[in-house]
């Protein structure tokens, strides 16, 4: 078989890998959120969710001033023709008029939504809203351009959750990466017993840490900000602002490098040293391979795929975590959001966090397929 | 097995780690012990949730031990002055025709009816005597005058602080029945006790003082020389006499005083923003962590378990269908899921706890443990088991499962801590049980009401310690517990 040829096959099956993979992925995602939109309906809140974005529409069109004269014209002939002509009856007859005229439009309009359907029809209505991200409006809330759309509300924070987790994730698999193949080099020492004993330091989530980053840093040294994401005295010039959200940045990534490299350490180090045990790699060592050789290419390499999925599975973590570290740092992501969505019971962003959330997960996951079957050969022959 | 698990137990205690964790646990275990017998559990959440018992506690009190590192006198818990409760054995009473008198050692009281022209009034004058020897001011303070009549009375309450400067903290006619009053004030706003000391401090010293800076409890007690030649605010230390002059034309009418000075510290945890004692918070939050770490790490791990022997042994459509569910639990979101099943269905801690096992069994967890039993499965001794015709359910249950049960038991005293900051999560969020005392819904009450801008830090540091400390003992405990189940890791 020729180079090319044996070249095209690999592609061909690695493309038949991630597709088959993508396509059970979005399968999952279909069918799970399926089950959140049965379960989140069967106290009826989705249709609630769903009465009041119609109610918000048909509400909408008498903002528009020859839209609204319009219906009360309509209305006012109605009225005379009834032959009301007392102006006292005459005004009670309009509104009546428009009340009646808004719930006809309602009603359509909840027919065309799937409204009047039975519940188990109505569900897989809903379940196209939220895999088209279709989330309806925030009862109370609104983004910060004055939108009360649940997507509005929810794209406006997304990056700023990308930029605080994506940069704690990367510093701490990096660390922990190097960290963990440093002490497999100095295994028995003291340094490496000290990092071993620094373990349990992980038992405590980040946020948790966060706490006492606050006390000390902001309320007892007073050298840093308590939270938030920048300081509002802050000039518009982009460098400063940049700088002042770095700053804003240190606490949170602080409390999570304490929290998450620890057990990170521990974890590489001891996989690191069992793979230095390993035959291939002492027989590497007495043909008398430079160190630095053998930990490239007969320990690392062959560790690379259950590194990296390590590293995407705490990509994944992070998006919840993130959530209470947040809201602790009032870091104003998409957990902040959530926060204030559970303080002010407000149904459909939290009903649309979970879509949101849900797309990121799938995505993620399909992520790491792709990576995986890029630096894995294993996976992309078996099919699966 | 079991004794093989013995003598691997029995070896964890030549670990100081291993015993250092247990010995934190047993603390833990202790204080639910000591929770549950001084306050049992429903009325311990009664209490909890009842703002009205604990008006007699001083709110934000610090913990009593931090004045051993201060060197600072502070006034511990609430300096409560009843006319009513006195001691009255060590009381001397005179009674003459329109008078009356008790005297005791830091009550005096007079009761006299006067004859004004042709109209009878009662007087009655209470005076109550007390120590301030601290070096903090009182954090705040209130009032209470009881009139037992039908008629008006007129009420003068002063303050005579040490130095003889005399501070009015009420006069006026009141109608009958309880008048409360707090020394707190809006901010903003100027009380009478303010206005009264700027008052008498220029009749006094001759200087006008700016009062609207000070708490009007802070001036009440606050050493007036200092404050007024060098602006230091430092309590006067001395004996107080407050002095309760009430006056009616019912000359049967009853009247007593009850004051309450509120200080700065209390107990071993301090208390929050209702006075509530924290250290019952933290010894209540612990047997709650505790069980409902345990049920869930260890209901969890085991499902996890027998999904994965199920799976891994059946294989075929079934091992199919376990690997697509656990790829849908893997695409839910996990904690905005059970805040919206909290929100939407107000489902109370053990609700949560079922629904926090259901999401745990599944993700990458089952995937490895799968990964295990396949690799056991295909053992000789499995095959051998095989052969003699032994049962699915035999070989899965006493051939399989033992096989995993020590990587299962360091992951199962692992995971405990992560639940019970689950819970704290979930109640930093809001959506904790609304009645149950948790460590975590205290930092949320903290949390909310800016303990940390307040200065309170030991509303927060209390329950954060007391979670740091779990942790630590569970992680001790199972780092230790994995090393010996899992010799491999041992070695290095």
């Amino acid at each position: 078989m020729s180079s090319a040829a044996r070249r095209r096959r690999e592609i061909v099956r690695y493309l038949r890998f991630v597709g088959v993979r993508s396509a059970s992925v979005l399968a999952a995602l279909v069918l799970g959120m399926l089950l959140v939109v049965i379960i989140a309906n069967l106290g009826g809140k989705i249709d609630q969710i769903i009465e009041a974005d119609i109610r918000f529409s048909v509400g909408m069109v008498f903002q528009d001033p020859t839209m609204r004269k319009q219906i009360e014209e309509r209305c006012k002939q109605e009225c005379l023709a009834k032959g009301i002509e007392e102006e006292e009856a005459l005004r009670n007859c309009i509104e009546e008029c428009k009340t009646s005229w808004v719930e006809t439009q309602v009603e359509i309009l909840k027919r065309a939504r799937g409204l009047d359907k039975p519940f188990a029809i109505r569900v897989f209505y809903y379940l196209g809203d939220a895999l088209t991200l279709n989330l309806g409006r925030a009862i109370y809330m609104h983004s910060d351009t004055g939108s009360s759309r649940v997507w509005d509300i929810i794209i406006e924070r997304l990056p700023n959750t990308i930029l605080l987790f994506t940069t704690a994730n990367l510093i701490i698999f990096f660390a922990e990466l190097f960290l963990g193949l440093m002490l497999s080099r100095k295994y028995g020492t003291i340094l490496d017993k000290l990092a071993v004993s620094l373990a349990p330091l992980s038992s405590m989530p980040g946020w948790f840490y966060g706490l006492f980053m606050i006390i000390i840093f902001a309320f007892w040294l007073k050298i840093l900000p308590s939270g938030g994401m920048i300081s509002p005295e802050t000039p518009p010039d982009p460098l400063l602002r940049a700088l002042d959200i770095m700053r804003h940045m240190i606490l949170p990534l602080l409390s999570w490098l304490i929290a998450y490299v620890p057990i990170g350490v521990y974890y590489y180090r001891t996989f690191f040293l069992m793979f230095s045990t390993e035959e291939y790699v002492e027989y590497a060592r007495a043909r008398g391979i430079p160190p630095r050789i053998i930990e490239r290419r007969y320990i690392l390499r062959p560790t690379l795929p259950p590194i990296i999925t390590t590293l995407v599975l705490t990509l994944i973590g992070s998006w919840m975590g993130a959530i209470i570290t947040e809201s602790i740092f009032r870091w104003p992501g998409l957990g902040s959001v959530l926060a204030e969505a559970i303080a002010r019971n407000d149904s459909p962003v939290i009903v649309g966090i979970i879509a949101v959330y849900a797309y990121l997960l799938a995505i993620s996951v399909i992520a790491l397929d792709f990576i995986y079957g890029i630096v894995d050969p294993r996976v992309r022959v078996g099919g699966e | 097995m079991s004794r093989r698990t013995l003598i691997l137990l029995r070896r964890a205690l030549h670990y100081k780690s291993f015993i250092l964790g247990i010995a934190i646990l047993l603390f833990f275990i202790g204080l639910s012990i000591y929770a549950e017998v001084t306050w049992p559990f429903e009325e311990a959440i009664v209490l909890w949730n009842n703002p009205e018992a604990w008006l007699e506690y001083p709110k934000f009190a610090k913990p009593e031990w931090i004045t051993v590192f201060t060197g600072k006198r502070e006034l511990r818990g609430s300096l409560i002055l009843d006319s009513r409760v006195a001691n009255l054995t060590e009381c001397v009473v005179e009674i003459y025709e329109n008078k009356s008198l008790t005297m005791c050692k830091d009550l005096y009281k007079e009761r006299e009816i006067l004859a004004v022209g042709n109209q009878r009034i009662l007087s009655v004058i209470t005076e109550i005597t007390f120590n301030y020897e601290y070096d903090e001011f009182p954090s705040s303070g209130k009032y209470e005058v009881y009139v037992n009549t039908t008629e008006k009375v007129y009420v003068d309450l002063i303050l005579v602080k040490p130095n003889g400067l005399e501070i009015r903290l009420e006069g006026g006619f009141y109608t009958a029945g309880t008048i409360l009053k707090t020394l707190e004030v809006k901010p903003g706003e100027l009380s009478r006790i303010q206005l009264n000391y700027a008052e008498v401090v220029k009749k006094t010293y001759g200087v006008d003082v700016d009062v609207s800076k000070i708490e009007p409890v802070k001036l009440l007690f606050i050493d007036d020389k200092l404050f007024i030649e060098k602006g230091i605010y430092k309590p006067l230390n001395g004996t107080y006499k407050l002095v309760v002059s009430i006056y009616s034309t019912d000359i049967n009418a009853t009247a007593e005083i009850r004051v309450l000075i509120h200080g700065t510290i209390y107990g071993i945890a301090g208390t929050d923003r209702l006075g509530r004692d924290l250290f019952m918070a933290i010894a209540w939050g612990a047997p709650i962590a505790i069980a409902f770490g345990l049920t869930a790490s260890v209901l969890s791990t085991l499902l996890t378990m027998v999904l994965a022997a199920i799976s891994a042994w059946y294989g075929g459509v079934l091992d199919n269908a376990m690997a697509r569910i656990n790829e849908i639990f893997m695409i839910i979101p996990f904690l905005p899921t059970i805040i919206m099943l909290r929100l939407f269905y107000g489902l109370d801690l053990w609700g949560m706890l079922w629904i926090i096992i259901l999401f745990s069994v599944w993700g990458s967890g089952l995937k490895t443990m799968r990964a295990m039993f396949l690799q056991i499965r295909e053992m000789p001794y499995i095959e051998a088991a095989r052969a003699y015709g032994a049962s699915s359910a035999r070989i899965i249950i006493r051939y399989m499962v033992p096989r995993v049960i020590p990587v299962l038991i360091p992951n199962i005293v692992i995971a405990i801590p992560s639940f019970v900051f689950l819970e704290a999560a979930l109640a930093i969020l809001g959506v904790s049980d609304p009645r149950l005392i948790t460590w975590g819904k205290v930092l949320e009450d903290a949390y909310e009401n800016a303990a940390l801008t307040q200065g309170h830090y030991h509303w927060i540091l209390g329950p954060a310690i007391a979670l740091f400390f779990m942790a630590i003992a569970f992680a001790l405990i199972g780092f230790t517990l994995d090393r010996i189940f899992n010799p491999r890791l041992r070695e290095l």
